[in-house]
């Protein structure tokens, strides 16, 4: 099966679920990203970085710097409070319109 | 906490603008590198990472698109080249700057008037339920009046409509002695206890009045204006609980009033509370009070005064004689104050305002001609895909520097002329002291500033994006006309100017029209050479009339024999000095129908001394005047002017007529004079006619001495002063001047209006002919060639001139028309400020347009001469 493209917005949703489990970085985030959707969602790598400076500026996410697995010096984020209360937002109104999505497919 | 740490996020991608790309840049190299060694490990070409990873440069552009902070980046960007473009170009920066500066000016000093004056609350707690309540009786030829005590109680017992009714007197001689300066009259108030509960004000220190304080015996207390107690006693709080003497008797101060409260008004200075003779609430003759009242909540004004005017009926029901014809007026107190004022300070907000106009179109013109230059760098960023938006923001921040300075400027400038105007504005000008540059008025500045940056910045630039491209570079092929559109755009700001301009001259020139007519009135006495000085008699010191007059004639004495006077007299109220004293007459044997239904005429009621006739020059016309042989115990006498003559008597002679106040038993006093009418209230106003007593028989304590002198009056103030003081060394005089000084004073409010307006008038046609000239020199610039070709084919110099003059005289045709209607349409507001001047005073409306037009034609002519001097050859060589 052919990577779907992503819907609009749907990436910052992608990023918050994948840092709900714990901080990491941007390789980390776009690894985690394929593995949740079994390599369905192809995420355009660099594109995670625009999303990840929106995110942080809307005070979802904060950043610091550490030490990657490889030793290298690497940027970690992490959810927030307010973060974490998005997440739940986004994916509520998430499920929402996939149901409707799917509901919309299968009565046509 | 988030906020704390947004903010310091965008803070930092602000001002370490460079650091958070430089950390970005870092991350993502880091990235693009694991991604591209994990593709060599798994055998695939680099180039499959960096296309798996996507374009660098724009991804960069994104995140800093993301941190939302780029339009301020951009926009301060744009500010900075503003500023450069100022530098490199200072003759635009200076006369636009100043264009700025001086509109800012001028409509902040302006407005902080219409502020200060006008719109600023009163000083009291929830001020929009506060009405005045007066009785009007026009009838009675009176238009509005102080009430009568017995109305107080009957409007406070009979109303549902007002939480509550207040009343004040005003006190006009307090007579303040004692340590801390000479002694002084003050301005009082006799002011009821609840009044300050009711305007929901506590005083600055110690309290108010208590309802025991109203009764007879216990009304020796005082409450200080914060002016008083901060120039007279040093603003030392102890003064609470000490004795002040006010007209020689003891009073305890029990508080200070704060610095904003002025009621009625500013001039009052102290307050006691509020007696009165019982007997006032049975005759019901004293209209000496202001009523004041707090609506309850949720009444409306019309409720109150529908309520207020069946109140009003029930008392002339049940008093039919002394009532008759008496109704009432409820006001809000806060357009009540301001009333005579609030269409003349409209009308110089409108005109300066259409001055800003004016000086808005040169500076848009300005921009035009540079919009114009910079023709080619605006096609290039267009091309280069920036916005119409884009383009509007960058020209709108690029004009913000020199708003910036032009707006300091002008508010700098409007603090000082603030400053500098105060002691220039009239004395009547009511609530002047609250005009300063309040939180609101800067606002308003910072508003109109806002508006002429996106006004006169975006045009130029939807000029510029409109005309596209394609036409700009084929424009600068030739040299850039800046197209027809351009022109017309040119043309729509000369238009604009020429109308307002000639808007506001043809204003000023009917206000100007007005006050010179005003200034031919005969006041009906002769003001020159007259000193004035008003002299408040302490009733304390001189218990009787007999006591009163015979100190009056004592004062005379010694001010005849000063050297220089030539005539000397005193007189209760005097012309256009403000202050009025006003009762119902009705003569023996005339039918009160002819004058006013069953109530008399209504003069102006003066006591004079001999000589007060001879002083003011007001011509005797029948009869005899005053002389010292109408005493107290001698026949009853009067005389009266000549209006009341016509009016009552229609030709027969009224000498030996009798006359009376006309109110149940009073005696007749016989009329033994004629003498000429005199205007009292206002120049603008022929107001009642007079009617005059000797001193002796009618004595008032508060006295107008007018003394003539042979030379300049002024000269004559040291000695007038020292031989009253010579006579009683505590007496207090007080608004001393000359009679020149009060009938200017008079006009004080109207010359004020005519210079503001004229001023504006001449600063909008300096401004409009820099604008007809910029624009008619701009399309001669342009026109150069053509010019040179027409010369080279043969055509005439004067056809070149007439060429440019046409174009001239066309747009002056075109604003004018918009002018002359614009004035006409605002006539009728304009004519309430005319005296004897038509609103469409034909001569006016000429002569502005004459004037107008003969600058436009200076400011046409020179851009026409330097056309027809154009040289043929070295116009086609421009290229």
């Amino acid at each position: 099966m052919k990577p779907v493209d992503l819907v609009q917005g749907t990436l910052d949703l992608l990023i918050l679920k994948a840092l709900a489990l714990e901080p990491m970085h941007g390789w980390a985030i776009a690894a985690r990203i394929r593995q949740l959707s079994n390599d369905v969602l192809l995420v355009q790598q660099g594109s995670l970085y625009p999303a990840l400076q929106r995110l942080e500026h809307q005070g979802w996410i904060a950043a610091r710097w550490g030490l990657s697995e490889q030793k290298r010096r690497a940027k970690f984020y992490a959810l927030t409070r307010a973060g974490r209360r998005q997440l739940e937002k986004e994916a509520k109104s998430w499920e929402r319109l996939a149901a409707a999505v799917s509901l919309v497919v299968r009565t046509t | 906490m988030r906020l704390l740490r947004m903010i310091r996020l965008r803070l930092r991608a602000l001002l370490r603008f460079g650091a958070v790309d430089a950390e970005l840049d870092e991350e993502m190299r880091a990235h693009l590198e694991r991604l591209v060694a994990e593709h060599v490990a798994r055998g695939m070409a680099p180039t499959a990472a960096r296309r798996e990873f996507g374009p660098m440069t724009q991804l960069m552009e994104e995140s800093r698109e993301a941190r939302g902070v780029t339009w301020i980046v951009a926009a301060a960007q744009d500010m900075q080249y503003g500023l450069r473009l100022m530098r490199r170009t200072p003759g635009f920066a200076a006369a636009a700057t100043l264009t700025v500066a001086l509109g800012i000016a001028a409509t902040t000093a302006i407005f902080s008037v219409v502020y200060g004056v006008l719109l600023r609350p009163l000083p009291y707690g929830e001020p929009d339920r506060l009405v005045n309540i007066w009785s009007h009786a026009p009838s009675r030829g009176l238009a509005r009046g102080y009430v009568a005590m017995a109305n107080v109680y009957d409007y406070k017992a009979r109303n549902h409509v007002f939480e509550d009714v207040g009343a004040v007197r005003a006190i006009a001689n307090f007579n303040l002695t004692g340590p801390g300066g000479d002694p002084e009259r003050l301005l009082g108030g006799r002011m009821a206890a609840n009044v300050l509960p009711l305007l929901r004000v506590a005083p600055l220190l110690g309290r108010g009045f208590t309802a025991e304080e109203e009764t007879i015996g216990h009304e020796r207390v005082a409450l200080l204006s914060y002016g008083l107690w901060r120039r007279r006693f040093g603003g030392d709080p102890s003064i609470v609980g000490r004795d002040i003497s006010l007209s020689g008797v003891p009073h305890t101060v029990v508080g200070v009033m704060g610095p904003a409260f002025a009621f009625p008004s500013r001039d009052y200075q102290i307050w006691t509370p509020l007696t009165f003779d019982p007997e006032e609430l049975v005759n019901r003759l004293n209209y000496s009070y202001l009523a004041v009242a707090r609506l309850e909540r949720g009444v409306t004004l019309e409720r109150a005064r529908a309520e207020m005017d069946v109140i009003a009926a029930q008392i002339v029901r049940e008093h039919p004689v002394i009532a008759a014809g008496i109704g009432v007026e409820v006001v809000p107190m806060l357009s009540d104050t301001v009333a005579a004022v609030r269409t003349p300070l409209y009308i110089l907000q409108a005109a300066v305002l259409a001055m800003l106009l004016i000086g808005c179109a040169n500076l848009a013109n300005l921009l035009l001609t540079r919009a114009v230059a910079r023709q080619r760098e605006l096609a290039v960023r267009a091309a280069l895909g920036a916005g119409r938006a884009r383009l509007v923001a960058q020209s709108i921040a690029e004009l913000v520097p020199l708003m910036g300075i032009g707006g300091a400027i002008g508010v700098a400038a409007a603090a000082w002329a603030i400053g500098a105007v105060a002691p220039l504005l009239p004395a009547d000008l009511p609530r002047a002291e609250n005009i300063a540059l309040h939180l609101p008025v800067l606002a308003f500045a910072a508003a109109t500033m806002t508006a002429i940056a996106l006004l006169v910045g975006a045009w130029p630039a939807l000029e510029a994006a409109r005309s596209g491209i394609a036409a700009a570079t084929a424009d600068l092929s030739r040299g850039g006309t800046g197209g027809v559109r351009r022109a017309r755009t040119r043309d729509v700001l000369v238009v604009t100017q020429i109308a307002a301009t000639l808007w506001l001259a043809i204003g000023a020139t009917l206000l100007t029209r007005s006050l010179a007519e005003l200034k031919r009135v005969h006041p009906g006495f002769n003001p020159e050479h007259v000193y004035s000085a008003h002299v408040a008699i302490p009733r304390t010191k001189y218990r009787t009339d007999r006591d009163v007059a015979a100190y009056m004639r004592r004062i005379l004495d010694r001010v005849d024999a000063l050297p220089g006077v030539v005539a000397a007299g005193m007189v209760n109220r005097l012309p256009l000095a403000g202050g009025a004293q006003t009762i119902p007459i009705e003569f023996e044997g005339v039918d009160p129908a002819i004058l006013a239904p069953g109530v008399g005429l209504q003069v102006d009621m003066r006591p004079v001394t001999p000589g007060y006739f001879g002083t003011l020059q007001i011509p005797l016309i029948a009869g005899r005047a005053f002389t010292e042989n109408d005493t107290d115990d001698a026949p009853s006498a009067a005389i009266i002017d000549e209006r009341a003559a016509r009016a009552v008597f229609r030709g027969a002679d009224p000498i030996g007529r009798r006359l009376r106040f006309a109110i149940p038993n009073q005696p007749w006093h016989t009329i033994v004079g004629v003498v000429g009418h005199v205007r009292h209230d206002r120049l603008d106003d022929d107001g009642r006619p007079q009617v005059y007593w000797s001193y002796e028989q009618n004595t008032q304590d508060r006295q107008v001495l007018v003394v003539r002198s042979a030379g300049d009056p002024s000269a004559l103030a040291q000695s007038i002063a020292a031989a009253i003081r010579s006579v009683d060394p505590e007496q207090p005089i007080y608004d001393a001047r000359t009679l020149d000084e009060v009938v200017e004073r008079s006009l004080a409010q109207r010359w004020l209006q005519t210079a503001l307006l004229g001023a504006f008038a001449a600063m909008a046609i300096l401004l409009a002919s820099i604008g007809v000239y910029g624009v008619i020199a701009y399309s001669v610039g342009q026109r150069t060639r053509e010019f040179g070709i027409r010369l080279a084919l043969g055509a005439r110099r004067g056809e070149i001139v007439r060429a440019v003059m046409r174009r001239g005289a066309a747009l002056f045709a075109v604003g004018a028309g918009i002018g002359l209607a614009a004035a006409a349409a605002s006539a009728r507001v304009l004519s309430t400020l005319l005296f004897n001047v038509g609103a469409f005073d034909l001569a006016s409306f000429a002569a502005a347009t004459m004037v107008l037009f003969a600058v436009a034609l200076a400011a046409c002519g020179l851009p026409a001469r330097r056309a027809a001097g154009v040289d043929p050859s070295v116009a086609l060589r421009t290229e």
